[in-house]
């Protein structure tokens, strides 16, 4: 069995001492209760806690100012249901009703607007995909169509199919062509 | 003010004291006058404890007032007055505290321990040795809190430098028992292996 002066509180159990004495096991309790060592080492911390708390308060400065109520309590409860706090929310509530009502204007507006605004660039986009067309079937403005004889109402189909040989006779030639290949 | 005459002032048990905050919870203005009375220098060095500058300790006492006035009629259990106090001015500090950090996020200089005017050490005035010492040993504090986490210090500062139990200081800090003790066991044990801390101790009960 250990003699009583090795069961002295270690620095763990000095510090859960001061925290709360009760929550020591019952064996340490009972060291403590009758060892003037460990006592003294206990009351000399709390003697240092204690004295760190008193140079504390001894070292705080006064207060210069006195603390200022105010005025007897006369408000009627209009005012006080319409305190600071209430005002903000009426506020609020204004601001955000406000905010739906410009919102929808300024939506509606826009869809108006944009719904216009769509229609009128379909329209220009189509009269620049006829000129653009126009620019391919014939690139020459009319003054120079009409010097190339290219406007020229004389030149018939047939003048047409003379310079330009319709599928069919272009198909015999490549017959001929392979024909003539195959004949080689 | 020895601290047992503070905790008798402050803890808030006798009946007359109870009846008291009864009376300043059905809006008698005289009776909440006398609690404050009561409680303003405790109130006002709890603040400073926590952000070492009078002056904003002042105005932050001062919020602390009012703000238990507008809401004194909300208390439920006068005997525990002094913790409901706490409570407020432990927000009011947090408030004071996170406006001050973003201050600070624009400025250079520490504002923690307040300005003074330069005092001569050598001066024969007493006034100004205590006003050295004074200075100093909030330093001091300010190095040795730093050291702790944010919970332990505050642990630290309501069971030692406020003298509340560490039920009431469970109660403020809305934590149970098991937890506030584990806080300040850490505290406790950071505070013994820091040798500033016994230099400080020697040096001012000298
Ligand atoms: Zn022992």
């Amino acid at each position: 069995m250990k003699r009583d002066h090795e069961n002295h509180l270690d620095e763990k159990q000095l510090i859960q001492a001061i925290v709360d004495q009760a929550d020591l096991p019952a064996s340490v309790q009972a060291h403590l209760a009758k060892c003037r060592q460990c006592r003294l080492r206990k009351e000399n911390f709390e003697r240092e806690l204690a004295n760190f708390g008193q140079m504390a308060e001894r070292y705080a400065p006064q207060p210069q100012k006195r603390v200022r109520l105010p005025a007897h309590e006369t408000k009627s409860t209009f005012w006080t249901l319409l305190n600071w706090r209430s005002a903000i929310g009426v506020a609020a509530t204004v601001a955000a009703v406000l905010i739906v009502f410009w919102g929808t204007t300024i939506v509606r507006n826009l869809s108006e607007h944009g719904t216009g605004g769509l229609a009128s660039e379909i329209l220009e986009a189509q009269r620049l995909m006829m000129e653009v067309n126009m620019l391919v079937d014939n690139a020459l403005p009319v003054f120079y169509l009409e010097i190339s004889g290219e406007n020229n109402p004389d030149y018939d189909e047939e003048f047409y199919q003379f310079l330009i040989p319709p599928i069919e006779n272009e198909t015999l030639t490549s017959d001929r062509w392979k024909r003539g290949t195959s004949l080689c | 003010m020895a601290i047992s005459e503070n905790t008798t002032t402050t803890s808030g048990t006798s009946a007359q004291f109870v009846s008291l905050v009864n009376q300043a919870k059905d809006g008698n203005r005289a009776a909440f006058a006398q609690l404050v009375d009561r409680f303003h220098e405790y109130i006002f060095r709890m603040v400073f404890y926590r952000i070492r500058s009078r002056m904003d300790a002042e105005d932050i006492t001062q919020d602390i007032f009012l703000k238990a006035y507008q809401k004194i009629s909300s208390i439920k259990d006068a005997t525990r007055f002094r913790g409901w106090m706490f409570s407020i001015a432990l927000n009011r500090i947090r408030d004071f505290q996170r406006k001050k950090r973003f201050r600070s996020l624009f400025k250079v200089t520490d504002e923690n321990i307040e300005s003074h005017a330069p005092v001569e050490a050598d001066s024969d005035q007493p006034e100004a040795l205590e006003q050295v010492l004074r200075e100093d040993f909030w330093r001091q504090i300010g190095l040795i809190l730093n050291k702790l986490s944010s919970m332990e210090r505050e642990v630290f500062l309501l069971r030692f430098f406020d003298h509340l139990s560490i039920n009431e200081i469970a109660r403020v800090l809305k934590k149970n028992e098991s937890t506030i003790k584990t806080h300040l066991y850490r505290a406790l044990a950071k505070f013994k292996k820091e040798p500033a801390i016994r230099q400080l101790l020697n040096e001012v009960t000298q």
